[in-house]
């Protein structure tokens, strides 16, 4: 297994009761923050549980920062931190002792496990409310607490299931910060699952989309969102009629985009002068012409339709 | 950096050993239980029993140093002025018995007729020793029987059903299992939660009246004659605290709703002291007699029913841990049925976890 390998997967299956969850997974995750993406019940979830050595593989084999699954998961849980979907958390506890009891179960012993969940919990900017009985908590709280629960034992890995879930748009700003910020200074490797594509958008290195139990695309965000074929798009400020008709009388293929923008096949090499020329000709003001990338949101839907038509 | 750099920054320090990774958990529960005013109060008065025992200690020891040593039985009550005026050898040795264990009913009001007369024929042949060892072996398992049972029933009533249920209606289970904790980590981490409160529940305030039954013996030699008893504490300790902080926790897993466990606990002690008296045959004469409940002995010796109450086959071992009578056949249906509430206990824990980790 390379170094650069955080998590390597092949021929992954699990089956619960007949029923695949996934179905051939093999993959390659490495260093950085990679978003993993997929409708419900995709397999992300079963997923990170094998990640976490919680759900045995039915067949396949599989790495984690060098451990091997199915044969020591408390290894990997030392080195990996979780930060769960469900709302768990025990009750009675208060944020500081909900943090500190995570840090002990890790193994910091008592006194600084009680010194790091403080230090932890300023770096999730929980102030005075650390004090209070995480019953109390609302639910962006509850999130900020589960996220210091699963980075004070300091994990290479940081596994965050729906972490912005519930969270208000300047908590969300700041957690997504605060996750890139840990990838970008202190070289934490990051998986994030989430159905929120901006906070993918916003954060993630790599991508891996899944559905009915497959991996269907997985890359760098950069060469994904690279387009597939030549396209153009066009921000017109005034005219945007008289350029359509205009397109349209030179058989160009033309959409209008939802925000706005007109989007229009490049095949011809050719076409960019013809379009400044015929635009000064018919005094229409064109704000931006570029070449069109692909949306994280194309991509996915198209990922996720391309499972749908060819499952059974 | 800053003097307050509120920044990630990585922790370097040497974490502790796995194994102990349970007793974190334990702790934690422990902490988070006597966070509740009313269980520091039930664990207040279960020590309160130890005092009114002690007192039967003290008055046991006492009577027996009226009876002046080397002069047995009839020679003895002489000495007591039980039967003054009697020419020594004219009593009969029955008689002799009779008179000594009213004797001891009336100054030790623990003591039970049965256990009374039992402790009369062992003084009547001057064996003081032996009658010490009878006498602080019979306090004792009554300390653990009834007091100490009760507190246990309900202590355990009031704490284990929420540790695993609670755990399963808030997801809690994610909390541990997303840490390096196996599922015998958090079983053990749970049973010693529930350990801690029985060792000081039964344990200690036992181990603590042995302390005082000495202390207030006039005679110090009595440790001669009972130091192995703080061994046989802490064994019949053991015996408890293992196969029924299982079965509760194996109830508590059983549900998210911890007052589901809580009935089905007390269900489990109920309808097996119901069921046990009843095919006993006895059982109007011992609930509705006046008498009857006052007058049998602790635990018979033989006791063909012990399977059908926890209660009785927890008294049934630890009366042999005791080396009290017990007939072999009850010890060993008793050991089979704890061993059994214990073996099957772990297997509904380990399933019951296991299944909502993976869920």
């Amino acid at each position: 297994m390379a170094t650069d390998e955080l998590v390597l997967l092949q021929d992954v299956v699990k089956e619960f009761r007949g029923v695949r969850a996934l179905d051939g997974v093999s993959t390659t995750i490495r260093p950085g923050i990679t978003g993993v993406l997929g409708p419900n019940g995709a397999g992300k979830s079963t997923l990170i549980k094998i990640l976490l050595g919680l759900v045995r593989m039915t067949s396949g084999t599989g790495h984690v920062l060098g451990r091997t699954l199915g044969v020591n998961a408390r290894n990997i849980r030392e080195v990996v931190g979780y930060m769960p979907e469900d709302d768990c958390y025990i009750p009675g506890l208060t944020g500081i002792e909900v943090v500190q009891f995570a840090a002990s179960m890790s193994g910091i012993p008592n006194t600084e496990a009680m010194r790091r969940s403080h230090e932890i919990l300023d770096f999730c900017g929980m102030q005075d409310q650390r004090y209070r009985a995480i019953e109390t908590y609302s639910t962006g709280m509850r999130q900020k607490i589960k996220f210091a629960a699963a980075i004070v034992h300091d994990p290479d890995l940081l596994i965050l299931d729906e972490p912005t879930t519930g969270l208000d748009p300047e908590e969300r700003v700041a957690l997504l910060n605060r996750i890139r910020s840990l990838a970008d200074r202190s070289h934490k490797s990051v998986i994030l699952s989430t159905h929120i594509l901006p906070d993918v958008q916003a954060t993630c290195d790599h991508v891996l989309i899944m559905s009915h139990g497959q991996i269907r695309l997985s890359g760098s965000l950069r060469e994904l969102e690279r387009p597939t074929e030549s396209r153009l798009n066009i921000s017109v400020l005034a005219g945007q009629d008289r350029l359509t008709s205009w397109l349209q009388e030179q058989q160009i293929h033309v959409t209008t985009q939802p925000n706005g923008l007109l989007q229009i096949s490049a095949g011809d090499p050719d076409l960019l002068e013809r379009i400044w020329q015929a635009a000064a000709e018919r005094q229409v003001a064109i704000q931006s012409l570029a070449p069109s990338r692909n949306s994280l949101e194309e991509i996915f839907m198209t990922a996720v339709k391309e499972a749908a038509d060819a499952s059974p | 950096m800053p003097v307050h750099d509120v920044g990630y920054r990585a922790w370097n320090g040497r974490r502790i050993a796995s194994y102990w990774r349970w007793w974190t958990i334990s702790a934690r529960g422990v902490a988070l239980i006597l966070k509740s005013k009313w269980i520091r109060r039930m664990l207040l008065f279960a020590w309160a029993s130890v005092i009114y025992w002690a007192v039967s200690f003290f008055l046991f020891e006492n009577f027996i140093e009226t009876v002046r040593q080397g002069i047995p039985g009839q020679a003895a009550m002489a000495a007591m002025n039980e039967l003054e005026g009697t020419p020594i050898g004219m009593v009969a040795e029955d008689e002799v018995e009779r008179i000594l264990a009213r004797r001891l009913e009336q100054q030790i009001p623990l003591l039970r007729s049965s256990e009374a007369h039992q402790l009369a024929v062992v003084l009547a042949d001057d064996d003081r020793a032996h009658s010490r060892r009878v006498f602080w072996t019979l306090m004792t398992l009554t300390f653990f029987r009834y007091p100490q049972a009760a507190m246990m029933v309900f202590l355990i009533g009031f704490i284990a059903p929420s540790l695993i249920a609670n755990d399963m209606r808030s997801r809690a289970f994610l909390l541990y299992f997303s840490r390096p904790i196996r599922t015998r980590d958090y079983i053990l981490g749970k049973l010693g939660i529930l350990a801690a409160f029985l060792i000081w529940t039964i344990t200690l305030p036992a181990l603590l009246l042995y302390f005082f039954g000495v202390m207030l013996s006039p005679n110090v030699s009595v440790v001669a004659v009972t130091w192995d008893l703080p061994l046989r504490i802490v064994l019949a300790s053991v015996v408890v605290i293992i196969p029924t902080s299982l079965l509760a926790l194996a109830l508590s897993s059983l549900t998210q709703e911890s007052r589901f466990a809580s009935f089905a606990w007390f269900a489990v002690w109920g309808m097996g002291a119901g069921a046990h008296l009843a095919m006993q045959g006895n059982f109007m004469t011992r609930i509705l007699g006046s008498r009857g409940m006052l007058d049998g002995p602790i635990l018979p010796s033989e006791d063909r029913w012990a399977f059908l109450s926890l209660y009785e086959c927890l008294g049934g071992v630890q009366r042999w841990v005791f080396g009290a009578e017990v007939s072999n056949r009850t010890v060993l249906t008793s050991a089979v049925v704890l061993s059994g509430v214990t073996v099957l206990s772990l297997l509904v824990l380990n399933r019951r976890i296991r299944q909502a980790v993976q869920t």
